[in-house]
């Protein structure tokens, strides 16, 4: 109830989105995939698209994203999201895919199949939620994991020599000419979370105007592997992934700039 | 006059898929099955479907996860090492209730192996070759007509169960070049209410293999254990030849009942009563079907393009009443009809089998 | 390129704060016809939702919120509103709200 305010003409400003389900998620307190699920919810009913979308969710913390979101959804093997995305589109292209996948399903064993669904320029939006560590099985290496910080397979802190180097997909993936949109943005303020939510969108766009691959990485917090609190959580990414992960638009073709212009 | 004319196997199981309505093809090239995936890269554009030659054979398998999990028919085909990748896509479906057809026309191995046609995959295949508790239907092909013929059989069976079904073709059904009936279209699978359509106006459906709780799990894969008793008592299918007088019963599948044909007729033309028991499918395996024969078969012989794999189900089914002999060659080298008569003659001989006066056999 | 990097993040020191004994008002808030000063907005937590991660409290730039000391049914201290009548309704709480359990309302516009 808002009593606080005074008996007069109120309007709500802020409430769940229709796409996404009362169930509470098993997130841990302060993970950005509560944000994140949050903005494609938005995305998808600001753009009136639920009843033709599916989910390809994948393997990770959000293993059990189909939970949260009212979407037929089908449950990818682990880092295939793309080719499960792939099939559905190319048998009706009508649908509205998405695949939603961390940095381990997508840049680790996954790498070939999105890869590939760029190169072939799939008509799909990718959610890729980038928490630099492999959430779900206890906190190991990633592929985006910054040098020097530990994780549970990394415990001294990684090092190149024996662990290589954190890699930016997102630009790997714009040098391909069937991408049409790549953007990189954040959770760790409601200024950034606002440009994912706008880029998100505009992603489910590109994919309705057919104009290739849309691909949003989010930048997320993991505060209990990472070792902090919640909110310190949010400095960990600006000190820790800004600097490897640079925030804004990776990749737009004019005809995307195009859908831009229109609004 | 039927429309016959001149395939290859490839191109049989190829065209077999299409008259089944297959709706999405995805491969990836890999020896002896080229020929499949060229075949559908034609067809299946001519006829507005979908094909996509894939960056690997773990991107194809699921690709078929997700145009089945759409409602569409999707196949993929492979070799024996691609049939490898392919093993978790095909568990992951068999946990999800999808239906699908995979073909593996196996070739030597194991590892890289060779190209040449093998039976090396029958464990793989039949046994499971993916994690956990699940079977699949297999078919095995023994002519080119037939893989045309159990493609499209697979099809109907992997919607029936919602199961992937596979298709065990060796090298040499997929080269050799026979004439084949082009069979009538099949008729349109049955509505799939289950499939991830997008949520029009009904709740959403969710297809997944995942159950996170043990008790949950247990459920689940006790209700996919009816499902695989009921495909065990329905879908045994093999062919029997001479078994009314048989003393000595081959068991073969694939081109090996081919070779293994021509040289019963050879043995049986000089006396030897033999049969041969040819199983079609591998899974169900025609268990009760050779148990029927004991008491009077005196001895089995299995040959193999493996080091005995399907024997082992022979066994199962024969135990201690009968001896079982065998014949292999390996690595993508065929049997000849002589070194299958020789076993053959071997074998009766083992047994104290004689000849009988020919004049007096039906041939 | 990218073309913005946003560098800043919230920060308990450094957001402002409002002085303590309240503020003088700010276009975000109304003089009554009273010449008191009228709320703009409200929220609402779902305590049995909230998590506790208190990324809200953060980025409340007005005081609204803060964790409360209960404790829900999960075990987890929940936000709570300590301050309506500094809410503008901006929304920045629900934006970082993991869990989407606060609701944001705001009185409708004359004319």
């Amino acid at each position: 109830m808002n009593t606080t305010l005074d008996n007069e003409l109120i309007e709500t400003v802020f409430e769940r989105p229709r796409t996404l389900t009362e169930t509470p998620t098993h997130y841990c307190p302060g993970c950005g995939h509560g944000i994140i699920h949050r903005l494609v919810a938005e995305a998808i009913d600001d753009l009136g698209l639920r009843e033709k979308t599916i989910a390809v969710t994948s393997i990770g913390c959000s293993v059990f994203a189909y939970d949260y979101f009212d979407l037929d959804a089908i449950e990818a093997p682990h880092g295939r999201a793309p080719a499960v995305a792939t099939a559905i589109k190319r048998c009706d292209p009508t649908r509205n895919i998405f695949t939603y996948q961390g940095d381990g399903d997508l840049a680790a064993i996954g790498t070939a199949e999105i890869v590939h669904a760029a190169a072939r320029g799939e008509n799909i939006t990718v959610i890729f939620v980038n928490n630099a560590i492999y959430g779900m099985t206890g906190g190991q290496l990633a592929p985006t994991t910054p040098l020097g910080i530990r994780t549970t397979s990394t415990p001294g802190g990684r090092e190149s020599g024996l662990s290589g180097y954190p890699f930016r997909i997102s630009e790997m993936l714009a040098t391909l000419e069937g991408v049409a949109y790549i953007a990189r943005y954040s959770t760790h303020s409601p200024a950034q979370v606002l440009k994912a939510k706008r880029a998100i969108k505009l992603a489910f766009e590109v994919q309705q105007a057919k104009l290739g691959l849309s691909l949003v990485e989010v930048l997320s917090s993991c505060p209990i592997n990472w070792g902090v609190n919640p909110k310190d959580s949010l400095d960990w990414i600006v000190k820790n992934m800004l600097p490897i992960f640079p925030l804004g638009e990776i990749k737009i073709t004019e005809k995307v700039k195009g859908l831009l212009g229109e609004k | 006059m039927a429309n016959r004319i001149l395939m290859k196997g490839n191109a049989a199981i190829a065209e077999g898929a299409i008259l089944a309505g297959c709706q999405a093809y995805f491969g990836y090239p890999i020896t002896p099955q080229n020929e499949l995936l060229e075949h559908m890269a034609r067809r299946m554009v001519e006829e507005g479907r979908v094909f996509i030659q894939t960056e690997s054979e773990l991107s194809a398998i699921s690709m078929v996860l997700g145009a089945s999990a759409a409602g569409y028919r999707a196949m993929t085909s492979t070799s024996s090492p691609g049939f490898s990748l392919q093993q978790e896509g095909i568990s992951y479906m068999a946990g999800s209730e999808l239906p699908a057809v995979v073909v593996n026309v196996m070739r030597g191995g194991p590892g890289l192996g060779g190209i040449m046609g093998a039976q090396g995959d029958y464990f793989q295949a039949v046994k499971g070759g993916g994690h956990g508790d699940y079977r699949v239907l297999v078919l095995a092909p023994a002519s080119v007509q037939e893989a045309m013929d159990l493609t499209m059989l697979a099809f109907e069976l992997a919607d029936k169960y919602r199961n992937p079904v596979i298709v065990l073709a060796d090298g040499y059904i997929g080269q050799v070049a026979e004439p084949v009936e082009l069979r009538t279209p099949s008729p349109a699978p049955p509505a799939k209410p289950w499939a991830v359509t997008g949520a029009n106006g009904r709740k959403k459906n969710v297809i997944r293999s995942i159950h996170i709780q043990p008790e949950d799990l247990e459920k689940h894969n006790l209700h996919l254990a009816q499902k695989f008793a009921a495909m065990e008592a329905a879908e045994v299918r093999y062919q029997g030849w001479h078994l009314d007088d048989a003393e000595l019963i081959v068991v073969a599948y694939g081109s090996v009942s081919r070779v293994a044909q021509t040289a019963i007729k050879q043995a049986r033309d000089n006396g030897y009563l033999v049969g041969m028991l040819r199983p079609i499918s591998l899974f169900p395996f025609p268990y009760k079907q050779i148990e029927n024969l004991l008491g009077k078969v005196k001895a089995f012989l299995v040959p193999e393009l493996s080091l005995g794999q399907m024997v082992e189900d022979v066994r199962l089914a024969v135990g201690k009443a009968a001896p079982i002999f065998q014949v292999h060659r390996l690595g993508g080298m065929v049997l000849s009809t002589e070194e299958i008569y020789k076993a053959i003659a071997d074998a009766a001989q083992e047994v104290g089998l004689r000849p009988k006066d020919p004049l007096t056999l039906a041939i | 390129m990218p073309n913005s990097v946003e560098t800043k993040t919230l920060d308990e020191k450094t957001t402002p704060r409002p002085a303590e004994g309240g503020c003088p008002p700010s276009p975000l808030t109304e003089r009554g016809s009273g010449g008191g000063v009228v709320q703009k907005g409200s929220v609402e937590i779902d305590a049995e939702k909230c998590k506790g991660c208190g990324l809200c409290t953060m980025a409340c730039a007005r005081g609204v919120l803060a964790m409360s000391e209960k404790l829900n049914s999960k075990g987890y201290t929940p936000a709570e509103v300590v301050k309506p009548e500094r809410c503008t309704g901006c929304k920045l709480c629900a934006l970082m709200c993991p869990d989407v359990a606060i609701k944001v309302y705001r009185k409708k516009q004359a004319g």
